[in-house]
């Protein structure tokens, strides 16, 4: 603790020196140039002065011009000759990202944009960046300690489904905001289905997930093809993000005489005189905890008991 | 620790550097706070899951610099606490760019656990195995108690070159450490009646990433080689615990080390004639490990059989080859069109390992030899396998309102497995999106699925009296037969630019067909409303609410001896009639999830913005049984069915408050208020040995893990933010 705090205080120290640095050049800068445009749109210049945009624009607004259009008759006149609205929703989304695209296509990250599902789909890049900062929707989350506003909030504006997952008992720290949605999928573009960054789910999954990376002398089979056999990665109400309780299913792919084709039912839980163990609590992996590989001998590993 | 401060200073002076630039504009904040949590659990660990709620000082540093050339953002949030933050960007405009960042997460499991060992979280483990410490061992009175959690760190950085150039290279650097425990649990003895042991097993992993990176990017060309390095060590590869049923040290090896290369290569090429672009992409990667196999097995009366392993030495090889090729195509305005192809391959190149002549309760029956004494073999499958997936979408835009796609997908995916050996699935998609009326989108797509596999165990096993015979008749639901219906609707209406509504409704059905034993159907409802209203600058409201119903329907074969007594032949063959030693029961799993929320910002006034919102979610599990029929028409056997199966209930308030006092000051508090109530018959009663009596060596030790996961919990916090 002391040392966290220690390093805590030395790293805001250091940001601090920075920050002395920088207020000297502060004292010596002079301003951007104030695109002409700022003499009635202050707020939309103000949103990007400090950004990437902001700071290659110029006193003619270049830049403004590069997404909004050509806006020398606008000048002219601004009260009777407006600018059309490049990015209305009822435009096609290619229409909308060729405006971004005249100067990011080219990019190291936009490299799969063509196949992608976003694309496809009639998403446009407006339709999750927002340039002037404008405000999202309100949030809606339990309390959280991050004052960051969180990547998930604007896919779930289209991603309904996901919302509903995200907000299950069981889950990934997404809400929390300590795993993003770009952690896993490319929204600019991917090879693979749902645009995972990796060539498949469990490529995807061990990125992390190294301790069950293997290889092990014993193999699940289905642990091995696809991690979602078993798992659904953005909620789930059972626990370990499973997509359905345990003995269950488990019993789904496995039948055999005794206990593993046995129902276990409301009677087989810690009531005493009907307490059974290959139901209360974890169930199965009480006793079969290594379900994603053992690497014990004997029927110890094949059976996954150790 | 020093050489770790060192650099972080070092970092921290390089991103002062454009600093110096005469035009550099610089603009942030920095705010600090108060947190104050009284919450009402017995056990606060699923409140903490993902949080630091701790009572004490809350901060964040934000700090934003431009200039012509120059860029750098600075955001640290949560200093000195578990879940801190820390991001440093900047660069220089095509020139260069770095990253470095720190982001801390903990995991909380249980608080106040229960164990009767000793050297809890290490790994060696221990507890007196003599017969006469067996009643004070299984007296959870006397255990200690200790708190399930571990804490997750990720420091990296990153750095790119491009110096105004297409070209670019790129280096790619993390460190990922775990340390606390988790939990595990082992059976003691060969039987589930044996009993078992939760555990909390070291976590002390560390896996470092490196990768490198360069290519040329430009607007009608990309091509990129990457090479990435990932190493996964665990610190402790083995648990060691006493073991009071076979009376001696038992040893469970854990996580093994590993260390991971992809070489990953792309293309590009766009501006293709009738406006293609051609993406290609290949990987190999190797996963490798070298695992000492334990020489030996604890087993009845404290003795240690050998493994008598082929090799002392495991060899993990695993190699994984992908290639995937995508062309899309704008031959007009109106068509769209993508052809694709994607090959994968896993060739599981590990030594194979094989454990020969065991005794009875470690030979998985494997080559047996009568003996005395009676002995097995234990031979290891090596899995591999490899998936053929190729397809067309084509979409045809009648309109600017009016959009169709279809696609075709088709996956030929080859295995080594006992039950199948190949699946073949064809997907067919049609959409239609339409957006002719000026205040509504609506998008409709149906896709059918067709899975077929072959089904290679149709011959195992000697006849019904053989156990393996039921095999034949077993499915896996993650190969077997299916077909499947998906039908997505979504409809957004914005009858005005402050005003929309969202429907999204999603049905998904499985029909696992020619299955006999095994899940036999599935089926997804999901309903989702969304709502907002209100201008953003005046007052802004959003509701949603969400329901859903997911059913698994499943039919097992019930067997309740090892071998087929006379009264029920034939018993492994499910369509012999029921007994009341061998029936079919069929289930169905359902679970029903509601959940609904609101939120809204209000700028009550220039100087005052009020936040609140209210999360509500509720899920409801159960399980419907039955079992067959006796000839006479009696059920087999009282099934109970399950009324209570992860039920949970949960709540999450919020209100906040921001005082903007000044244009540099801004002052914030709220309060927050969270429940959750969880019943599951799985818990329901928890006990920490099992069961209660008698108490003796096959006695379960338990944790009090997910025991009582319900709490409810006042959040009260203060934050005063400058800014510059």
């Amino acid at each position: 603790m002391k040392r966290r705090l220690a390093a805590a205080l030395m790293s805001a120290g250091a940001m601090a020196l920075a920050l002395v640095f920088a207020g000297a050049a502060l004292a010596q800068a002079r301003s951007a140039e104030t695109p002409v445009c700022a003499k009635c749109h202050e707020e939309s210049h103000t949103s990007i002065a400090l950004t990437a945009h902001g700071a290659r624009n110029d006193a003619s607004g270049r830049l403004c011009q590069a997404c909004h259009g050509d806006a020398t008759e606008h000048l002219k006149d601004p009260t009777k000759v407006g600018m059309p609205n490049r990015f209305a929703k009822k435009l096609p989304g290619d229409d909308k990202s060729r405006i971004c695209l005249a100067c990011h296509d080219g990019h190291r990250q936009l490299a799969f944009w063509d196949s992608g599902k976003h694309r496809k789909n009639d998403v446009a890049c407006n339709d999750c960046h927002n340039i002037h900062g404008k405000p999202g929707n309100p949030s809606v989350s339990p309390f959280v300690t991050t004052q960051r506003r969180l990547q998930y909030e604007t896919c779930n504006t289209c991603h309904k489904n996901i919302r509903a997952q995200i907000n299950k008992t069981s889950h990934h720290p997404i809400v929390e905001g300590k795993v993003a949605c770009s952690d896993c999928h490319n929204p600019h573009g991917a090879l693979s289905h749902a645009m995972v960054k990796n060539e498949s789910v469990n490529q995807l999954c061990i990125d992390c997930h190294g301790d069950k990376r293997g290889p092990f002398v014993w193999e699940h089979a289905p642990v091995e093809e696809n991690c979602l056999s078993c798992h659904n990665a953005h909620g789930s109400n059972h626990a370990k993000l499973l997509n359905e309780k345990v003995p269950n299913l488990c019993q789904d792919c496995h039948d055999w005489s005794r206990h593993p084709g046995t129902f276990y039912g409301g009677d087989a839980s810690f009531a005493p005189g009907t307490q059974n163990t290959r139901f209360l609590a974890r169930s199965c992996v009480n006793c079969h905890q290594a379900i994603h590989g053992s690497n014990a001998p004997g029927n110890r590993g094949k059976f996954f008991t150790r | 620790m020093t050489r770790k401060l060192i650099s972080v200073l070092i970092a921290n002076l390089f991103v002062a550097a454009p600093a110096f630039a005469q035009d550099f504009q610089l603009g942030g904040s920095v705010g600090i706070g108060g947190l104050y949590v009284d919450d009402d659990a017995i056990d606060a660990a699923k409140l903490n899951e993902y949080r630091d709620l701790s009572n004490g000082v809350l901060s964040v540093i934000e700090l934003k610099g431009r200039s012509r050339n120059y860029y750098l953002d600075i955001y640290g949030e949560n200093l000195a606490r578990d879940d801190m933050f820390v991001d440093v960007r900047g660069g220089r405009y095509g020139q260069f760019k770095y990253q470095l960042y720190s982001d801390s997460l903990r995991h909380n499991f249980t608080f106040g656990a229960k164990s009767p060992y000793s050297g809890i979280g290490t790994a060696l483990q221990t507890i007196d195995t003599s017969a006469g410490a067996v009643a004070t061992v299984g007296n959870p009175a006397l255990w200690s108690s200790y708190d399930l959690e571990y804490k997750r760190r990720k420091d990296g950085g990153a750095l790119e070159f491009s110096f105004n150039s297409p070209w670019y290279v790129r280096l790619d650097a993390s460190q990922i450490v775990f340390d606390g425990n988790k939990l595990q649990s082992y059976a003691k003895g060969t039987s589930p009646v044996n009993g078992f042991v939760d555990f909390a097993i070291p976590v002390d992993y560390t896996t470092r990433n490196l990768s490198l990176e360069g290519g040329y990017a430009s607007k009608r060309l990309q091509v990129s080689l990457n090479f990435l390095s990932s190493k996964f060590e665990n610190d402790n590869p083995v648990l060691r615990w006493s073991n009071n049923f076979f009376v001696g040290l038992d040893a469970t090896p854990l996580a093994p080390d590993n260390d991971y290369k992809r070489w990953s290569a792309n293309a590009i090429l766009k501006q293709l004639p009738l406006g293609s672009a051609l993406a290609v992409r290949y990987t190999t990667s190797r996963a490798e490990n070298d695992v000492p196999i334990l020489p030996s097995m604890l087993s009845t009366g404290g003795t240690t059989p050998a493994s008598n392993a082929t090799s002392p030495v495991f060899r993990g090889d695993i190699k994984y080859d992908t290639y995937s090729i995508s062309l899309t195509s704008n031959p007009t305005r109106q068509i769209d069109t993508r052809l694709y192809l994607n090959h994968f391959e896993k060739k599981n190149e590990s030594s194979k390992i094989d454990f020969l002549a065991l005794p009875a309760g470690f030979g998985c029956g494997d080559n047996p030899q009568a003996g005395p004494p009676a002995v097995s073999d234990c031979d290891t499958e090596l899995f591999s396998y490899k998936k053929k997936n190729y397809g067309v979408e084509a979409g045809f835009r009648l309109n600017p309102q009016n959009k169709f796609n279809a696609g075709f997908d088709y996956a030929d995916l080859e295995r080594e497995r006992k039950d199948s050996t190949e699946t073949e699935e064809k997907k067919y998609s049609i959409e239609w999106k339409n957006s002719s009326l000026d205040l509504l989108t609506a998008r409709v797509k149906y896709q059918f699925t067709e899975r077929r596999s072959n089904f290679v165990a149709g011959s195992l096993g000697v006849d019904a009296n053989d156990p393996l015979y039921l095999q034949r008749f077993v499915a896996r639901y993650d190969v077997s037969n299916l077909d499947q219906d998906l039908v997505k609707l979504a409809l957004d209406f914005a009858p005005s630019p402050t005003v929309d509504f969202g429907v999204e409704l999603n049905l998904k059905k499985n029909k696992y067909k020619d299955t006999v034993l095994g899940r036999t159907k599935d089926d997804r409802q999901e309903l989702y409303l969304t709502a907002a209203f209100g201008d953003r600058d005046v007052f802004r409201v959003i509701a949603f609410a969400d329901y859903e119903i997911i059913k698994y329907d499943s039919v097992h074969r019930t067997i309740n001896a090892g071998t087929c007594p006379g009264t029920s032949p034939n018993c492994f063959d499910p369509f012999q009639p029921a007994t009341t030693v061998a029936y079919n029961w069929s289930a169905r799993n359902k679970d029903t999830n509601s959940s609904f929320g609101l939120g809204f910002d209000w700028p009550v006034r220039e100087q005052l913005t009020v936040k609140g919102s209210v999360l509500w979610g509720r899920s409801e599990g159960d399980v419907a049984v039955a079992a067959q029929t006796l000839p006479g028409g009696a059920p087999a056997a009282t099934l109970v069915p399950i009324t209570n199966y992860g039920n949970n209930e949960k709540w999450a308030f919020n209100l906040k408050g921001i005082w903007r006092v000044n244009r540099n000051w801004e002052l914030a508090g709220g309060y927050s208020y969270e429940e959750l109530k969880f019943n599951d018959v799985q818990f329901d009663g928890y006990t920490y040995v099992v069961p209660l009596a008698p108490i003796n060596t096959s006695t379960s030790y338990l944790s009090g893990w997910y025991a009582n996961p319900g709490y409810k919990a006042n959040i009260v916090y203060l934050f005063a933010k400058y800014r510059f």
